[in-house]
């Protein structure tokens, strides 16, 4: 028995690698809502309007679909693939008059579709069953079956963190101690950002910690708008703690509901890397819209970062033997991203940001092609 | 016939059709929360290691031999409990817990430190002179062990064949009593394995039981057999959390006791990794 | 500390342990065999065949008596007047099973495996994600190779905890130390004894990992000694002299004609004692002692010192008298020991006085080679294994007629034990000891 030599810790090859590779990813094409769009897109089209979708019903075929989702209503709209509650894909911060194209990988089902406005009915999306085969000898659910593991212990512990946090949050917002709540509110925000992937799979829950003013038929004013957002609004920009107890008692109750609800829910593998490249999307999608970042937005994406870093860290090893270069961008885009992100207080380069986030989503978005997996 | 020569009988004969039957795969799905929650169980366990071990190791280097004495045991429990993860780490695992036997100079080698370097100190030598820094290794040791057992993505096969490890682990050196030879604290040992091993069958019993409830059964019937025999050696026997009497005290005919259940248990929980299907 | 593997994938690949523990677990093992379902990994080991082609070094040496069977069922167990082959071991166990139903369990499972493994056979191909079904060192078919499991039980067996007490064959004892004994208690006793012989040492392995990985509940082992004999070409003047033992003699020249069924009844067979319980009837007293040599001491003595103390030239194997081996000696007159001393151990053992034919018994020992004492002497001797009717007039009475002799100043009796050794299994609806259950039973 001698002891062996224990091997760094895997994160220091995050660490170290060089970044040369995020000037490739930069130059990828990343198709954006800016960007011209061309009628001749294939793949079913979903115009929102104020009402809902239409059409309200699709029928597609199972596997890689490109749905071009098109918006004709007043406000910008996020557009969303639900699979019960869990959503499985989306796109947000489509703006009136513009159009956005969403690829995904459905697996065989019924699916339903968000159309716009919260309050709007939801649309129905049928996937049939491809004749198609898969491409070849597509890694196992057990090949997952360590990372998904790994994963859920991450949300346990993590949500206990959320828990404590989101309790003293309360507790600073009841006492009135305005500084007190903005260094809670920084506290727990990190943390459900880190979590921002599986809170996804809670539409209900998503929309009740994290759903944006604009989603709202009455924006700020609206009853149902609360959650993070909401105490954000009051603690950052309205600068008091007035009014904001049954929120944060709000929240305090449905980040206990979000743990136990994670204790029992299957996690599908692809949602890993998807769900982690739609979080981030999504953070682009808004803050591409926000000039300048504010402290909020950095504080959001760090969280976001801190968990994607996890998920790459977990499917690192699968990525390695499929498909090494993948990996290789992966890693550097996270360490790219890491180093243009600024501790607080210093100069906040936007566009490097912008970059480096929407090259890291892109990378996300990518794996679950690599490793060949669906649903 | 009895209820226990049943089981007794069930599992000479039933080793046979245990083996060689292929059974219908459990999801995979219903795996991620038992091995998750295993991997809570043992962080738990280690941060209570980790606390034991700093009071222990404290009482060495204070030079206080009757704690240091009564804390040895109770911290090596949670060890124990843990070995089938602990021991991924070779290296630590040797520095942690290796015995004189795995060092061709015994007690004078100087590679040989950890729980029994410190246990040959405090049973043997009677003192706790010149073992600080042994304490203060093991200490970085165990802190270490925590930090990449956190880091740790849990082999699944691992934590499923840990059942069975750990019952392997008590017919090899808990049963003959060489594990703990100065302290004759085994039973601590014995009993940290037992529990370790058991964690493991409840968390992926509801995965098996509706497949093969004899199989559970018998488990169930084993371990209770064990736990029955190490309750006669509680210091006090009312009370289960109860430390336990020296290894010695432990009669021939128990210690042939244990031999038949851990053996039933080692040969039955090895099966556990192909009735889920790894 | 063992070394564990992960999903280890089956023959094709090894996996680096340390590059699994970089913080990745079984998804890094995963990697390693994507592509390859488990049924995949099946097919990835081919069937045994054998390469056609000359032999290598490591090619297995054949033997053309692998086939050898003794058959399984009859009055006796095999292994007693069955031809003695190279190798032999004996296996001590305790019982473990709780109650007498526990036990019968146990002896059906004997039963079983016994009959299995003594006519050879393949095992069954199961799930390889399962434990194997055997051990599988003599690969996927056994073959009898002449292997004979004897099964005896211990004096000790018939204490409170099955209930056989009033059942107990008449003369059996925990055996007690004789004058020049050193009786090491972790090699003493146990409740039951296995005789396991074969042509090779490897089959002999196989059939005791087989019963013990069926037996977990039932069996622990206490102690075992392996022994062997040196193998010789086939005479072609005569019968084939018997095998030395590690003193250089020749070992069994005495022994009874196992062909004369009267004798063996007589000498070998419990049961024509009417103060025998009737289930005795087809067993046999076995006694077991591990008799450690000094070999090294032995190799220093005179060669006229050693023939003296055995009472036999050591090359032919002939009594000091004259003769060949097999001539019977006669010491009628030499009174005196002039020719062969009164101590000699041949004369002690068997004095070939009148009356002294029902003290007969019937050796079947093998030599034992172990590792090293402390002391850089080599630890070997000889497995004494005998069998007779009666253990009193056999074993005990000669054995106490050897006390005291100059042998023992170069040998250690160190272990062993007296068993009894079952009857036979009649048919396939009989098992070990069945006569001794229902003899307990009716008792009860």
């Amino acid at each position: 028995m001698s002891p062996a030599p224990l091997p760094p810790p895997r994160f220091l090859k995050f660490g170290v690698l060089v970044s040369a590779m995020s000037m490739f990813a930069a130059l990828g094409v990343f198709v954006m809502s800016l960007e011209p769009q061309d009628d001749t897109i294939a793949g079913p089209r979903v115009v929102i309007t104020d009402a809902g979708c239409e059409p309200n019903a699709l029928d597609v075929s199972a596997g890689e679909t490109t749905f071009t989702v098109v918006n004709r209503s007043e406000r910008a709209i996020e557009w969303e693939i639900l699979d019960g509650v869990m959503v499985i894909a989306e796109r947000e911060n489509i703006a009136p008059g513009l159009r956005q194209p969403l690829t995904a990988r459905l697996p065989a089902g019924d699916y339903r579709m968000t159309c716009g406005l919260l309050s709007n009915p939801r649309g129905t999306l049928h996937v049939a069953a491809a004749d198609d085969a898969s491409p070849a000898s597509p890694l196992s659910h057990k090949d997952f079956l360590g990372a998904l593991a790994e994963y859920k212990v991450y949300l346990t512990l993590q949500s206990r963190r959320l828990i404590d946090a989101a309790d003293t949050l309360h507790r600073a917002i009841e006492d009135g101690d305005l500084a007190a709540a903005r260094d809670a509110y920084a506290q727990a925000r990190l943390i459900d950002q880190r979590l921002a992937m599986a809170t996804g799979l809670f539409s209900d829950l998503d929309q009740r910690l994290n759903a944006r003013a604009e989603y709202f038929a009455q924006r700020d004013e609206d009853p149902n708008f609360i959650g993070f957002q909401r105490l954000a609004q009051g603690l950052f920009e309205a600068s008091t703690t007035a009014g904001l107890a049954p929120v944060s008692a709000q929240l305090r109750d449905d980040v206990r509901t979000l743990a136990e609800r994670w204790r029992h829910q299957a996690i599908p593998p692809a949602q890993l890397a998807s769900g982690s490249a739609r979080v981030l999307a999504a953070w682009h999608d808004h803050a591409i819209d926000q000039a300048p970042l504010d402290a909020r937005e950095l504080l959001d994406l760090r969280g976001l970062l801190q968990g994607a870093d996890k998920i790459a860290s977990l499917l690192g090893p699968l990525l390695e033997s499929r498909d090494p270069q993948t990996l290789s961008r992966l890693t550097s885009e996270l360490a790219a991203l890491e180093t243009a992100l600024p501790e607080s207080g210093t100069a906040v380069d936007r566009d490097a940001l912008l970059t480096e986030t929407r090259a890291l989503s892109r990378t996300l978005s990518e794996i679950n092609h690599t490793l060949a997996l669906q649903g | 016939m009895s209820p226990r020569s049943l089981f007794l009988a069930a599992s000479a004969f039933g080793l046979m059709t245990l083996q060689g039957t292929v059974q219908a795969d459990v999801a995979t799905e219903a795996l991620v929360e038992p091995v998750a929650d295993y991997k809570l169980y043992v962080l738990d366990n280690l941060d209570r290691f980790v606390t034991h071990t700093q009071d222990f190791t404290q009482a060495v280097e204070a030079g206080d031999l009757a704690r240091a004495q009564s804390l040895y045991a109770p911290t090596r429990v949670y060890y124990e409990r843990i070995e089938p993860i602990a021991e991924l780490f070779a290296d630590l695992d040797a520095s942690i817990d290796a015995r004189e036997d795995d060092y061709e100079k015994g007690v004078e080698d100087p590679d040989f430190t950890g729980f029994h370097r410190l246990e040959y100190g405090l049973f043997e030598q009677r003192t706790t002179q010149g073992f600080a820094p042994y304490a203060k290794r093991l200490m970085a040791d165990v802190n270490d062990l925590e930090a990449r057992v956190q880091g740790l993505t849990f082999p699944p096969a691992t934590v499923v064949g840990g059942a069975a490890a750990l019952m392997e682990e008590v017919a090899a050196t808990k049963v003959s009593g060489e594990e703990d030879r100065y302290s004759h604290t085994d039973l601590w040992d014995f009993q940290g394995n037992v529990d370790g091993s058991q964690k493991i069958f409840e968390l992926f019993k509801p995965l098996v039981i509706d497949e093969d409830p004899a199989f559970v059964e018998r488990v169930e019937e084993n371990f209770a057999a064990v736990e029955e025999t190490l309750a006669h050696y509680r210091q006090d026997a009312d009370d289960p959390t109860s430390g336990f009497v020296s290894y010695e005290q432990v009669s021939d005919e128990d210690r042939r006791a244990f031999v038949g259940p851990v053996n039933l248990l080692a040969e039955d929980l090895s099966t556990l990794r192909g009735k889920l299907g790894l | 500390m063992s070394d564990r593997s992960d999903n280890m994938p089956r023959c094709p690949f090894s996996l680096d342990r340390r590059r699994f523990l970089q913080g990745l677990g079984a998804t890094g093992t995963g990697i390693a065999m994507a592509g390859l379902s488990t049924s995949a990994w099946a097919r990835s080991c081919p069937a045994d065949d054998m390469p056609d082609t000359d032999p290598e070094v490591t090619s297995a040496p054949t033997s053309t008596a692998t086939t050898d069977a003794y058959p399984f069922h009859g009055t006796h167990q095999q292994g007693i007047v069955t031809p003695r082959p190279a190798n032999g071991m004996i296996v001590a166990c305790d019982v473990l099973a709780r109650d007498r139903d526990g036990l019968e369990q146990l002896l059906r499972t004997l039963t079983e495996r016994i009959a299995f493994l003594t006519r050879g056979g393949t095992y069954p191909q199961g799930d390889p994600r399962y434990p194997p079904a055997d051990s599988g060192i003599l690969g996927p078919t056994i073959a009898p190779d002449g292997l004979t499991v004897t099964v005896s039980l211990g004096a000790s067996l018939f204490d409170a905890r099955f209930g056989l007490a009033d059942v107990k064959p008449r003369h059996l004892q925990r055996m007690t130390g004789f004058p020049n004994d050193a009786l090491d208690p972790s090699r003493c006793h146990g409740d039951m004894s296995l005789q396991i012989c074969a042509h090779t040492h490897d089959t002999t392995v196989h059939a005791l990992r087989d019963i013990l990985k069926h037996t977990p509940g039932g069996l622990m082992v206490r102690w075992k000694q392996e022994g062997t004999v040196p193998v010789m070409s086939p005479s072609d003047t005569g019968p084939t002299p018997s095998a030395r033992n590690y003193l250089g003699f020749r070992d069994g020249t005495a022994n009874p004609d196992t062909a004369d069924t009267a004798l063996m009844d007589a000498l070998v067979w419990t049961g024509h004692d009417s103060e025998e319980p009737a289930w005795t009837r087809g067993g046999s007293y076995q006694v077991v002692r591990l008799i450690r040599n000094f070999v090294e001491r032995w190799d220093r003595a005179p060669l006229a010192e050693q023939e003296a103390i055995f009472g036999r030239c050591k090359d032919s194997g002939a009594p000091l008298a004259g003769g060949t081996e097999y001539d019977i000696p006669d010491y009628s007159d030499d009174p005196d020991g002039q020719v062969t001393p009164l101590d000699a151990h041949i004369r002690l053992a068997n004095p070939r006085t009148p009356g002294f034919e029902k003290h007969r018994i019937l050796r079947r020992p093998f030599n034992y080679s172990n590792a090293v004492e402390a002391n850089g002497q080599l630890d070997m001797g000889l497995l004494f294994i005998v069998y007779q009717a009666d253990l009193e007039a056999g074993f005990i009475t000669v054995q106490k007629r050897l006390n005291g002799e100059p042998l023992e100043e170069y040998i250690k009796p160190v272990g062993g034990g007296y068993f009894f050794t079952l009857p036979g299994v009649i048919d396939e609806n009989d098992f070990l000891g069945r006569g001794l259950l229902e003899a307990a039973a009716s008792h009860a």
